[in-house]
């Protein structure tokens, strides 16, 4: 008897690999005997670009390295040169990074929820992660000017202070989202065809995720309670008392219960963020100020809290002596590290990324090896896999 | 027992879905029917870059070159001046390639005399690439136009 | 009808033996019209009903309410290239799409739309329409082999499996039908049920609900929908058609649908007689002559009831895998539908 083996190409172009991403699946039948990754699609060569530019033309560049959280690369860059060079960040720029970096992690995992289920043949939870996610991109446009590729952190802080009326509507956004996270739970969680889709599949231990250098929701998902948030803290994470939430089985629908986990445990800190931000909203700061009129450097309203960045870096004569530094940020999909070595020109010597959805992609072959074919997509959408990330 | 009650908590869910998507009938469509309506957008959008003006409808820019050496995009703005007899910087040529531009903003931050601005004009298709490099005249706004969009980032910041 | 008919004939000065020949050809003209006309407004309800649970529009540019989109689709699909590939078997290529759609049409023709208008009053009418729309799998499966493609084997080899193993539920409850009512004549099971407490629903609930299901199975719907899904197989058994083939497929699909939507009212939810026993229209004497359009409109309005939630299941429900399909149909639902048949022939006996 012939046995048949057929090779599968499931293509660059594909309505539900997230992106530019090519599997070849050895098939047997309906069961898989290997699989593996082709990536490259989407390489855009963003280190070698950090070698002819300078550090100013480098940071609307960082941007667009995983263009679903920006916010998280530019922190990292920012926080790296920063550091090189020895510039102070006030507290009201600090708090203002915090809220934008939490909000941009929900506007993520809203994503991720959408394109998990419309992989798995739900088509209308999509619609309704996506009007959630306008409310949170038109929000951070009223702040920076543009609903995607922000731009908004310089080097000493962020570009501009507020605008009128912006913190009631984050705290209006806060207040009406718990009850929206509730209805996708009504919808899915109990679903009997999603339990048996996702539950005991993909199982990921807790060895294999630590060998495989897996971060983020995944590592969470199996047991081991790792959060850069909380070990390596950076901006005033230290100030505030949040939970990160861990589950023990491992599969995909203890990574989907993670992160839906994780989109409240980041309403409730943005709403800590917004009662405490010095300063408070911007509208009254500006009139305290006119009143007060002090200058002094601890006066609540016009002190050194309050500002938005101490000095304003210019592009010509930022120098950094040489010196090499790396920085951990927890982005929405895991550990993203930066390594900038400076060498005393105005322009980086080398910068390096390392991103989590590459050693996600990894994982692939090993997790689908023996399982069925639709088997794959449920895995794929669950790791939170963005190719941009992949290939830089 | 344990089926019959894995089968009934099962039944119950689905009702429970099929309940929640039948609620949303009842809102209204968020659908926005462009290019009838269009989004209404603040004074911080980023919209394609222009050139500020007198009131004599000259520009103010003196020709630093800051914003050249800013810019990510190697060779997008390129100027040409030259100095009348009073010492006034003249402008010859200012172009943008409007097409390669990001859109970050960097050179509108830097600019010393506030020569250039973020418009909110965001509608640029055509029909060839040539035609998106954008030069002195049609990047000049007007100076009704400047006062305007000026006035409305002081109120911003 | 007939003596009108005939007048007519003779009024346009036509030789008579043409009324008499051509009367029985015009039901399935009708028929045929029905079918496309309903095809066309299938597709278009189906996009802004799906629009409006997911807080969209859908299609309103083209025509008033976007009634014209499916035409436009039509045309468009009529113009574009037929693209046969290389390496295959060019007449099973060509005659797959014709074999897939020929049952459904011919099984339009047994409905009964009102009293005694069935084009085809066969006795055993129940049978014939399951056994015929059951012969569109051959279409389905030589259309997947004959596209050389493995996608498409794929695809058709899932879709005929499944097929299979949900026509026996189907049968099996349908079944129930003929023990309750003691005929397999649709117009005499749509007559057997007089009023709303006479419907067989209420006696073999767990019947319709294995219809309703298996019905979803046999028309590649959500949550069977895996052999086209969209994410996983981009299109399945018809990814090499192009053109009129695919519009065929499409088509064909959506007149299946109100087939059975239609199969399941007559059976089980009183076919064409209204809910509270008379007709309204039987009250007026001078409007009992037309009392079939009031019984047509009671069948098309349960029709698409059931049509409407056999679409919300479609927003809400995520797909099935492969195998938990076939282990859903052979033991869960075929030992469900054995003990109906049972509860149902033990009531007729008790209580008949």
């Amino acid at each position: 008897m012939i046995k048949e083996e057929l090779k599968i190409n499931i293509g660059p172009q594909h309505p539900s690999t997230h992106g530019v991403l090519r599997l070849v699946a050895d098939l047997d039948g309906e069961y898989i005997k290997d699989i593996e990754a082709k990536i490259g699609y989407l390489h855009r060569g963003m280190e070698k670009l950090a070698e002819s530019r300078n550090y100013h033309q480098y940071l609307p560049m960082v941007d667009r390295i995983d263009y679903l959280s920006g916010f998280f690369n530019s922190a990292s860059f920012c926080y790296a040169v920063e550091s090189l060079a020895g510039i102070e960040v006030p507290k009201r720029a600090e708090y203002l990074r915090l809220i934008t970096m939490e909000l941009n992690r929900i506007a993520s995992h809203l994503l991720w929820l959408g394109t998990f289920l419309l992989d798995l043949g739900a088509t209308s939870p999509l619609f309704y992660c996506l009007r959630e996610r306008e409310e949170i991109v038109k929000i951070l446009e009223n702040l920076t000017g543009q609903r995607m590729m922000y731009n908004y952190y310089c080097f000493g802080g962020v570009r501009k202070d507020m605008p009128d009326g912006w913190l009631s509507s984050v705290k209006n956004f806060c207040e009406n989202f718990p009850s929206q996270i509730d209805d996708y739970e009504k919808l899915i969680t109990e679903n009997p065809i999603f339990l048996a889709r996702t539950k005991g599949v993909g199982v990921i231990s807790a060895e294999m995720a630590l060998d495989y250098g897996i971060t983020g929701a995944n590592l969470r998902a199996s047991g081991v309670r790792f959060d850069a948030r909380k070990s390596m803290p950076y901006s005033v994470y230290k100030d505030f008392n949040f939970d990160t939430p861990t589950l023990q089985e491992g599969d995909c629908y203890a990574r989907y219960q993670v992160r839906l986990l994780e989109m409240r445990e980041s309403c409730k800190l943005i709403q800590k963020a917004i009662s405490r931000i010095p300063g408070g909203a911007s509208e009254k700061l500006k009139v305290k100020r006119t009143n007060c009129g002090c200058n002094k450097a601890e006066c609540a309203f016009c002190g050194d809290e309050t500002k938005i960045f101490f000095k304003k870096t210019n592009p010509l004569t930022l120098k950094i002596p040489p010196a090499e530094v790396t920085t951990f940020i927890e982005s929405s999909r895991g550990l993203s590290t930066c390594y900038v070595r400076s060498n005393g020109t105005n322009m980086p010597d080398r910068v390096k990324w390392r991103t989590p959805s590459f050693s996600a992609t990894q994982i692939l072959p090993e997790l689908c090896k023996g399982s069925l074919y639709a088997d794959i997509m449920a895995v794929l959408g669950s790791l939170d896999i963005v190719l941009p990330e992949v290939d830089r | 027992m344990e089926f019959i009650k894995k089968i009934t908590s099962g039944i119950i869910a689905i009702k429970n879905g099929m309940e929640m998507i039948a609620k949303h009938a009842f809102r209204p469509a968020i659908t926005v029917e462009y290019p009838e309506v269009k989004d209404e957008f603040n004074a911080r959008l980023r919209g394609h870059i222009a050139l500020t003006s007198n009131e004599d409808g000259s520009s103010k820019c003196i020709d630093c070159k800051s914003c050249v050496r800013v810019c990510p995009c190697s060779d997008l703005i390129k100027i040409k001046s030259h100095k009348d007899s009073d010492g006034q910087v003249i402008i010859d040529r200012f172009s943008i390639d409007l097409g390669r531009c990001i859109v970050c903003g960097n050179c509108v931050d830097i600019c010393p005399k506030n020569a250039l601005i973020m418009s909110n004009n965001y509608e640029l298709a055509k029909y060839n690439k040539n035609d998106l490099i954008f030069e002195i005249d049609d990047l000049k706004l007007s100076y009704e136009e400047t006062q305007h969009l000026l006035k409305e980032l002081e109120k911003d910041l | 009808m007939y003596d009108l008919y005939l007048k007519l004939f003779t009024y346009l000065s036509l030789p008579k033996w043409l009324g008499i020949v051509s009367w029985p050809v015009i039901p399935f003209i009708g028929i045929a019209a029905l079918m496309v006309l309903m095809v066309l407004f299938l597709v278009l309800l189906e996009r802004k009903f799906l629009a409006l649970l997911t807080i969209r529009k859908g299609p309103n540019r083209v025509g008033p309410y976007g009634l014209f989109q499916t035409v436009a689709d039509a045309i468009k699909l009529l113009f574009k290239e037929d693209i046969i590939p290389t390496n295959t078997e060019k007449i099973l290529f060509s005659i797959a799409p014709v074999v897939f759609f020929f049952p459904v049409m011919a099984v339009y023709g047994l409905i009964p739309f009102a009293h005694n208008w069935v084009a085809i009053n066969a006795s055993c009418g129940l049978i014939l329409m399951l056994a015929i729309s059951s012969v569109s799998i051959l279409g389905l499966l030589s259309a997947g082999w004959a596209s050389n493609n493995k996608y498409s084997i794929l695809g058709a080899m899932r879709s005929v499996a499944q097929a299979i193993s949900y026509e026996l539920p189907l049968v099996l409850s349908a079944l129930g039908i003929v023990v309750l009512s003691g005929t397999m004549n649709l117009n005499k099971i749509a007559l057997g049920q007089e009023n709303i407490f006479g419907w067989y629903i209420f006696p073999s609930f767990l019947g319709f609900i294995i219809f309703l299901i298996c019905t979803l199975a046999e028309l590649n719907r959500v949550p069977f929908d895996l052999p086209e899904a969209e994410s996983e197989l981009v299109s399945g058994y018809n990814t090499e058609y192009s053109g009129m083939k695919f519009a065929l497929f499409f088509l064909a699909e959506y007149a299946a649908l109100f087939v059975y939507s239609a199969l399941i009212v007559t059976l089980f939810l009183g076919g064409y007689s209204s809910p509270f026993g008379g007709y309204i229209f039987g009250f007026l004497p001078y409007l009992k002559k037309i009392i079939f359009l009031e019984q047509a409109f009671w069948l098309m309005s349960k029709t698409f009831g059931i049509i409407l939630l056999i679409m919300w299941t479609r927003a809400t429900l995520p797909r099935l895998r492969a195998d938990q399909l076939m282990s859903f149909s052979w033991k869960f639902l075929l030992p469900l539908s054995f003990l109906n048949l049972l509860f149902v022939a033990l009531l007729k006996y008790f209580i008949g």
